[in-house]
């Protein structure tokens, strides 16, 4: 029996914390990791002890999805002494002329100062300097896979990343998708549930939008008020062609982040023929968030102009319950009464007695 | 039991109309609400929870038993509930709706102002801004991080600086001279207001300072980006506060209307969400009876996962030494904070 554990290596074990760029990216990175003969554990879903943990090793400055990226570590690790390495690739730009958060591209060096951390994987994107079948060649390397294997492994993670893409913009939700891609089976959509009477838009990261702890199960309570919800993945790839200029009549500039870009180009499809096909737009920010909170106020004056109720909602380690629940009711009550023409004044003039 | 701080009562001894009940518990105080079919207000109270809702909401029930007609307990036909202990009191009461206070608010300001555009809303912990058209709420806002402005912070100055919370109007109507004061946030305001005191200000010019800068604080955060447009309309508990009021209509250019019911604004209208909702179906009321039942307050760590929430719970007082809140038990009323939802 001990003939063939010799001839077959252990596979590499590879970490990957559920946090940030994982709601993004994880289909394409497990391909890729896989084809590359990793073994792949990825941390829980985020609970109170992971964000303690990232907030007790965070510095201040820090928006709360990077501590939570911390903690997610930082578990990982504790779950898994054995690990050989920890995934944390640098995404700079994916896009030409386009970037990330500095939060993000700091991330591989800034982490090193975490305790107990195993060697960190390396993969970094970024198209102005090199393509991205370089990076992954690279990374090939560091798990000692030669040139063709790696480009192979790149072909097939790009291959199953567009089929996931190709999902959600059948109507999956990301979380769905996501699920089916940890357990391994097709994408295949779920019988239609019942339809609410409104449909939103919600905008926000990734990490914000589908991390169901810092967000307190955001989509779950737009459900429970029987309100249906796309994100800007389930928008057809034809919207996100044409770069957004933000002011045509001045110095013309164009986003510079990635993912705002993104939320812009989806926010114009709405502004003009997708107009009527939502009824109101909901924010979802970190607290300290500089971009998101530019681009909010640009998506505020848009929406004033077509009319649709705007509702930004900005979260952080402290945020309650109540305050977030007084905030949704009451924007899904307006828009409600709206639809339905209730009002209490004009109907019934009243005459007043006094005390 | 706390009498109410504030009491209207305009109810006939012998209640032949159909009455709705609006109760809004809030983070300071308990508000009620008594209406006929027509809208008319015709019982409010006014009362300071001190942080606990049931026990409250209870006393308010009794209160009524009290005061009102014998009969008050049929003729009610619907009630509903607001505030943030919106949830947590319409199944301690079964209520008939509960609905978030920035709704119950824009409907009780436009029962008396049907044509407002801007209801300026500034209560004991939050102070919200609602805009309307046509008597539709188009957009609103609430504070976020930040409580500078609401009505504990001028409760506390009151008491620093020893002039009670009801004469604050009055002193910054008598100030002769402007002082400016920090109002972007309370520590800066309150470091403020000392050195000013100590340069030798009178109290009714800083009374009157800090009037403009709670006002300028909440014009620039809470209605920050939006375009206010008259009728203005003036509630919540700091709208008793003439000082404030004036501030508004200065920085403003407009009268702003303050109602004379103006404190329980959110229980009216919270009534008249009822009344739309039962339209003629029965109530889901407990009745009055709630007021007797002994009832306690449990807790207990649920370590089912990582999350730690500590649960809630409302028992009869009986049974709170036989019961840990975990097993199902008709002695167990309602549970709530946990996240998953699970109890």
């Amino acid at each position: 029996m001990e003939a063939p554990q010799q001839t077959e290596k252990k596979r590499i074990k590879v970490g990957i914390p559920r946090a940030l760029h994982f709601y993004r990216y994880f289909p394409f990175w497990k391909k890729l990791l896989e084809e590359l003969d990793a073994e792949i554990v990825i941390s829980p879903l985020t609970n109170k002890k992971i964000v303690e943990v990232g907030v007790t090793h965070g510095f201040g400055e820090l928006c709360i999805p990077v501590k939570i990226y911390y903690g997610q570590l930082l578990r990982l690790v504790k779950d898994h002494p054995d690990l050989d390495f920890i995934f944390v690739p640098r995404y700079v730009s994916e896009v030409k002329d386009s970037y990330f958060c500095p939060k993000f591209l700091s991330l591989p060096d800034v982490i090193k100062i975490l305790p107990g951390i195993p060697k960190i994987l390396n993969f970094e994107v970024n198209v102005k300097e090199f393509p991205i079948s370089t990076a992954a060649v690279e990374l090939g390397k560091q798990l000692g896979k030669g040139q063709n294997k790696a480009l192979n492994a790149y072909k097939e993670a790009q291959k199953y990343f567009d089929e996931y893409h190709a999902f959600l913009r059948e109507g999956a939700s990301v979380n769905q998708a996501l699920r089916l891609v940890q357990i391994i089976r097709p994408f295949t959509l779920p019988k239609k549930k019942s339809e609410g009477d409104i449909r939103f838009l919600l905008l926000g990261h990734g990490y914000n939008i589908f991390d169901t702890f810092i967000n307190l199960d955001f989509q779950k309570k737009l459900k429970d008020q029987g309100v249906n919800h796309i994100t800007i993945e389930n928008l057809p790839e034809s919207i996100f062609k044409t770069p957004v200029i933000v002011n045509p009549r001045g110095a013309k500039l164009q986003n510079y982040w990635r993912h705002e870009e993104e939320i812009m180009q989806a926010i114009r499809y709405f502004l003009t023929k997708g107009r009527d096909e939502i009824d109101g737009v909901i924010f979802l920010i970190s607290f300290a968030c500089g971009p998101d909170s530019l681009i909010a106020e640009l998506i505020m004056r848009d929406m004033k102009v077509v009319g649709l109720p705007f509702l930004e909602i900005i979260m952080d380690e402290h945020s309650g319950e109540a305050g977030l629940l007084t905030r949704v009711e009451s924007f899904v009550e307006m828009i409600r009464r709206k639809k339905k023409g209730l009002t209490v004044g004009r109907r019934n003039k009243l005459t007043i007695k006094s005390a | 039991m706390n009498e109410p701080e504030f009491i209207k009562n305009i109810l006939s001894d012998d209640v032949d109309d159909k009455l709705y009940l609006g109760i809004d518990v809030g983070s300071v105080s308990t508000k009620c609400a008594i209406i006929n079919e027509r809208n008319e207000l015709l019982y409010a109270t006014w009362t300071r929870n001190d942080g606990s809702p049931i026990v409250s909401t209870q006393e308010n029930l009794k209160y009524m038993e009290e005061v009102l007609p014998d009969n008050i307990e049929k003729s009610i036909c619907g009630v509903g509930t607001t505030g943030s202990a919106r949830y947590l009191i319409k199944a301690l009461i079964g209520a008939d709706i509960a609905k978030p206070e920035i709704i119950a608010h824009a409907i009780g300001a436009s029962a008396y102002t049907p044509d407002v555009r801007t209801i300026l809303e500034i209560g004991g912990q939050d102070s919200k801004v609602i805009l309307m058209k046509n008597g539709i709420v188009t957009d609103f806002n609430m504070n976020s991080v930040c409580a500078a402005g609401t009505g504990s912070f001028l409760d506390h100055q009151a008491v620093r600086i020893k002039v009670p919370i009801e004469e604050f109007g009055d002193y910054a109507l008598r100030a002769e001279e402007e002082v400016s004061i920090a109002g972007r946030c309370t520590v800066f305001a309150e470091s403020d207001m000392i050195s000013k005191q100590q340069e030798g200000y009178s109290k009714e010019s800083i009374i009157k300072g800090l009037c403009k800068a709670l006002v300028r604080n909440y014009l620039n955060n809470v209605c920050k980006g939006k375009k206010l447009y008259p009728p203005f309309v003036f509630q919540g508990g700091v709208a008793a506060n003439s000082g404030i009021k004036n501030a508004f209509e200065e920085e403003l250019g407009y009268e702003v209307i303050v109602h004379e019911n103006y404190y329980v604004m959110g229980a009216f209208g919270s009534a008249i969400l009822a009344k739309e909702h039962v339209n003629g179906h029965i109530s889901s009321f407990h009745g009055l009876k709630v007021s007797e039942m002994n009832l306690a307050l449990g807790s207990f760590g649920c370590l089912d996962c990582a999350n730690r929430c500590t649960v809630k719970y409302l028992v009869r007082q009986e049974d709170k030494s036989r019961v840990t809140g975990r097993e199902k038990d008709d002695a167990i009323f309602a549970r709530w904070n946990s996240r998953c939802g699970k109890w």
